[in-house]
């Protein structure tokens, strides 16, 4: 893909995962010079010049104006009951060009500009400062541009941002620029929007902040001209949130959240020291830094996902979940620890509350659910054992039926038996695993099938139907991860996705150590064994791209600390903070309340056991997630998957 | 108001202190002896109040504390209620998880006392990391209920679940940027249910090796200013006055509250009586042998200053477990780790035949140089006279060594260098000394193994 000047354009690629972006030099040098040649009669005209470059790569336009702004911020060192001028130089997103005679920089503004991870954007700068600036996107920009964009002068970058995240971009042409408030914020959104940060189970959220952290030198701020100003002077006396100072009489506006709620804090520390931000009484579950993901592996080195206090140097960028626990009216304080004020009579001006709002009881998510070895009419609606199912709370339909796919059963040799499902709401991706080999379905549906390779299906794969082509595909081959010793195969019997890390946790039949002890179950050559009551998780190296390629076992959730022993997991339900699991029996010792066979069991707030701790934990003693009494009170145990949404 | 006469006595009370001070650490021989008297965590462990508490009775205090140069400062600090003193930093609080702890914060009126309550107008306890935290009595301020300082007898009463273990802090959440710089802070451990010689269920260490290491900074300036209108009879945010937190300079810097000599000087040593808690990390070498299994070292940062401090040993990496009392998925091996304002981390620390010493491996074997071809700045030195552990050799006459048992000491320091100092005195401020003494040694008349007896 080339544009009309012969620029070839970045795109994802495996090698452009933290570098997916790069500015139209070429184009752009020209175009600057052109510009600050003909100045300001001939910006219009610039401004469409650009805008074809971004119609003929098929990117999507974005207008940026940097210009002078000035705010009023609440004088810590009079209470808040004054103000404190500021003039400042910023960035502000407009509809186009046109609009930046009459757009107005907020200072520390928390409005991110938007972006979708994969697509292809130009950012149009248009330059009204007086000086000459440049765009850096930290993290997203690939070379830096030395060149700038001259006053007056439009210019383009092209960014195709290859991760979701918070990201700062500023410019960083002088060390003045960012100090006299040319600095924004990028939030990249998952490619496919599903409720997340980043495509995970644990960045999901309901409400979500920008919390810029920035700080102001009055003297040299306000200075007639700043690009004379001694830095070695530089010291701050007003230190802002989003822009603002938080003072005795005068508060931050709190971010509004119901108790229940999942908040994700996007902290943008934009300012010239490190910070440590602090939210009292919950703990901050972090998702990523600098766009890069918290994937809580496990991997050696790997920071702890789950803190009091996030500490931030100079340009960090951090995502991270809070859930909100109180009382309507309640006060949360995220607050900087550093506790940097010009006031004595002061907590620290950078200072912001969690205001909770309702108290929410939490809504049931739908159930999709798949029979086990039998077809049943669940109020009212058949529903066979190679059908997935959806309870909405009130109704149950046929989500995905199997017949119409080719999953039909010919006795006595091919039965086709869905027993491990996960589904994608949003999409309405389908993986899922068959309880026993079955062979591929040819004739009519042999399209939709020709991906998966094998002429037979086998129990320790798992399978992904792609709903938008309505295709299917390998997502796990079992036999190439170790699932097998050749003569014998685990069947998959329970399993939950991350379809964009691609580590897929799954339960399997039978234990997968020998009898003689010896465990055979490897996986990149790393010896590894389990039995049928743990939940087992894969990690692909390659994540989603590769979900059969290299990677690392290890045990998510160990039955034996929860009293399984010969009992088998057959259906396995990860949320971004419980473990929930079904049994093919009862469950042992009955406690109460007494869990059948097929129903939800919730291990909620998991944790898995740190360090040389043995222990799985919950915050709460195993609760009922779902009973399926309510499908088929008479019949309990025919349910052998499940997956929420 | 007392507090005029009440501060004269503590000035003249402190010069005395200050001399003292300063010779804890350098004239006292060894820092502190091994395995008792010495440096390890010391636990206030409360009462048994209502509901089965673990209860505290908090103070918040004023007085005075001192440091090596010779100056005496004017700090706020928690106490035990009815103690003589205030103690900076505050009791280190020990629970264990699951406790329900009841922490009862009052501030008392001066009386005849070296320390009485601050002369601020509200105050209070915050204890970040902990969830579910409740607060009675007093008056609503913005973070949490807060005592009226000016109202004796004002109490209020924070109660919460231990509900997990690891290094807290508890520190004032009312006008926290002057409060907490004040030196209204402490420390605040749970241990696992596994028990008190654990840190997590399953992580155990040497409990006779326990350490607790609370950082801090001191900007005497706003000390200063506070002291005088507090001498002038002015009280609440009218105390606050005439001091400009943008000018903040901090001149001291200090772990447990004292800085570097004192910080190695033991527990409780009487000449710094407003500030008993010690610094020196002290340890016991891995038995090469094998015959005795010895356990880690556990040191707890927790950073209590409102700056960040990068904190590092020499002589040994560590083995960094958790953070914020939350464990890390598997341990990190390193040696210097940011300790931002307000964190916490737990950190594992062995010395197990390293670099071969005389152990399993091959002595050190340096060739030293002749004793006439030798000397010590000062006269003084922290070395034995031999490169190898254990090892005691002769120094020249007029050297005064403070080792006992041939053990080594590095440095364990912010590597923020400006940060050890005091008032432009060097070596101080954030700065303590890592003690390896030799392997354990079974002592068949106490039936157990201990230190060898030339160290203890």
């Amino acid at each position: 893909m080339a544009q009309p000047d012969g620029v070839q354009v970045m795109t994802m690629s495996s090698n452009t995962r933290t570098d997916g972006t790069m500015k139209t030099k070429t184009t752009s040098s020209i175009r600057s010079r052109i510009a600050a040649l003909v100045a300001t009669s001939l910006l219009a005209s610039v401004t469409v010049a650009a805008a074809t470059v971004g119609t003929a790569a098929a990117a999507t336009d974005i207008w940026v104006c940097a210009k002078p702004g000035s705010a009023s911020v609440a004088d810590p060192a009079t209470g808040g009951t004054s103000t404190m001028p500021v003039a400042f130089t910023g960035f502000v997103e407009v509809a186009s060009d046109l609009d930046c005679a009459t757009a107005i920089p907020q200072l520390g503004d928390p409005t991110p500009i938007r972006l979708t991870q994969g697509v292809t954007y130009n950012l149009n700068v248009v330059n009204q400062t007086g000086f000459p600036i440049n765009l850096t996107a930290v993290g997203l920009t690939g070379a830096p541009d030395l060149t700038g964009i001259a006053d007056t002068a439009t210019d383009s970058y092209e960014v195709t941002p290859a991760q979701p995240g918070t990201y700062l971009y500023e410019s960083s042409l002088d060390p003045r620029h960012a100090l006299l408030g040319l600095q924004g914020v990028i939030v990249v959104d998952p490619a496919v929007p599903d409720g997340t940060a980043h495509g995970n189970l644990v960045s999901d959220y309901s409400t979500e902040q920008v919390v810029v952290i920035s700080e102001i030198d009055l003297s040299f701020n306000n200075a007639v001209d700043p690009f004379v100003e001694d830095l070695r002077n530089f010291k701050p006396d007003l230190y802002l949130l989003n822009g603002q100072t938080h003072t005795a009489g005068s508060a931050i506006p709190p971010i509004v959240a119901d108790s229940g709620e999942r908040v994700l804090l996007r902290y943008v520390n934009a300012s010239s020291d490190n910070s440590t931000m602090t939210v009292l009484g919950l703990r901050q579950i972090i998702v990523a830094f600098d766009g890069e993901i918290f994937d809580g592996s496990g991997a050696a080195g790997e920071l702890p996902r789950n803190e009091s206090n996030i500490f931030l140097t100079a340009g960090q960028t951090a995502d991270v979940i809070v859930t909100v626990d109180g009382a309507t009216g309640d006060q949360i304080a995220i607050y900087n620890r550093n506790l940097r004020t010009s006031a004595t009579d002061d907590n620290g001006e950078q200072l912001l509350m969690i205001e909770v709002g309702a108290v929410v009881a939490p809504v049931a998510p739908d159930v999709y659910l798949s029979l086990n070895n039998t077809t049943r009419s669940l109020a009212g609606v058949v529903v066979r054992d190679e059908d997935v199912a959806l309870w909405d709370g009130t109704t149950i339909s046929v989500f995905f039926d199997g017949e119409s796919h080719g999953l039909i059963d010919v006795a006595p040799a091919n039965i086709a038996d869905i027993d491990a499902v996960h589904v994608d709401p949003v999409s309405g991706d389908v993986w899922f695993s068959l309880r026993q080999d079955f062979d591929k379905p040819t004739g009519a549906f042999a399209a939709e099938w020709a991906a998966v390779p094998d002429v037979r299906l086998q129990e320790n794969d798992i399978f992904k139907f792609d709903n938008a082509a309505g295709t299917f595909s390998v997502w796990l081959d079992g036999s190439a991860i170790g699932l097998s010793d050749g003569l014998n195969r685990h069947d998959i019997n329970g399993v939950s996705v991350d379809p964009v890390s691609g580590v897929t946790t799954f339960s399997v039949n039978g234990s997968i150590i020998t009898a003689d002890g010896v465990p055979y179950m490897t996986g990149s050559g790393v010896t590894f064994g389990a039995r049928n009551e743990d939940v087992l998780r894969w990690i692909p190296v390659s994540g989603a791209a590769d979900p059969s390629g290299p990677g690392q076992f290890n045990v998510l959730f160990d039955g034996t600390d929860f009293g399984l022993g010969v009992e088998n997991l057959d259906a396995v339900v990860i949320s971004a903070t419980d473990v929930m699991f079904s049994l093919t029996t009862e469950y042992p010792n009955i406690p109460t309340p007494e869990f059948d066979r097929d129903d939800l069991i919730a291990c909620r707030g998991h944790q898995s056991p740190p360090l040389g701790s043995i222990t799985d934990t919950c915050t709460a003693p195993l609760a009922l997630q779902f009973d399926a009494d309510v499908l088929h009170p008479t019949n309990a145990g025919q349910v052998d998957a499940y997956s929420l949404g | 108001m007392k507090l005029p006469i009440r501060s004269k006595l503590a000035g003249i009370l402190s010069v005395a202190v200050m001399a003292g001070g300063l010779a804890a650490g350098l004239s006292s021989g060894a820092p502190a002896s091994a395995n008792g008297g010495n440096s390890t965590i010391r636990c206030e462990t409360g009462g048994v109040g209502t509901g089965g508490a673990v209860e505290f009775n908090l103070e918040a205090r004023d007085g005075y504390i001192s440091f090596p140069d010779g100056n005496t400062v004017y700090t706020w600090s928690y106490a035990l209620a009815g103690a003589p003193y205030l103690q900076f930093p505050g009791p280190t609080l020990c629970v264990d998880e699951g406790d329900l702890v009841r922490v009862n914060l009052t501030n008392p009126p001066h009386g005849d006392n070296l320390s009485g309550g601050i002369p601020a107008d509200f105050t209070s306890i915050l204890f970040p990391g902990q969830t579910g935290v409740t607060a009675t009595g007093g008056t609503a301020g913005l973070l949490t209920q807060e005592v009226d300082a000016g109202v004796p007898g004002d109490m209020v009463t924070y109660e919460f679940t231990a509900s997990a273990p690891g290094t807290y802090l508890y520190e004032s959440g009312t006008d926290q940027a002057v409060q907490v710089q004040m030196g209204l802070f402490g420390g605040l451990v749970v241990y696992p249910s596994a028990g008190r010689g654990f840190v997590y269920d399953g992580v155990n260490f040497d409990t006779e090796n326990e350490f607790l290491l609370i950082f801090h900074e001191i900007d005497p300036g706003l000390h200063v200013g506070i002291e005088l209108n507090s001498l002038a009879g002015l009280t609440g945010d009218a105390v606050l006055d005439g001091y400009d937190p943008v000018s903040r300079h901090n001149r001291y810097w200090t772990i447990n509250g004292r800085s570097f000599p004192d910080v190695i000087a033991p527990n409780d040593t009487p000449v710094l009586p407003t500030q008993p808690y010690g610094g020196l990390v002290q340890i016991n070498a891995g038995d090469p042998d094998g015959a005795y299994i010895q356990l880690p070292a556990l040191v707890r940062y927790a950073n209590a200053g409102l700056d960040n401090h990068p904190f590092h040993p020499h002589g040994n990496s560590l083995r960094i477990i958790a953070q914020d009392a939350r464990p890390f998925p598997d341990e990190i091996e390193a040696y210097t780790e940011t300790v931002a304002a307000g964190q916490t981390y737990d950190l594992l620390a062995e010395w197990n035949d390293v670099e071969a010493w005389q152990g399993t491996g091959a002595p050190i074997g340096v060739t030293l140089p002749a004793l006439n071809n030798t000397m010590f700045k000062g006269g003084v030195t922290f070395y034995s006279g031999d490169a190898d552990l254990g090892q005691q050799q002769q120094l020249p006459l007029d050297v005064t060594t403070f080792t006992t048992c041939g053990e080594y000491y590095f440095p364990w320091h912010s590597h923020a260098l400006q940060e050890i100092q005091n008032f432009d005195e060097g070596f101080g401020g954030m700065l303590t000394l890592w003690r390896v003494d030799p392997p354990k040694e079974f002592d068949a008349d106490a039936g157990q193994w201990l230190s060898p007896t030339a160290c203890r």
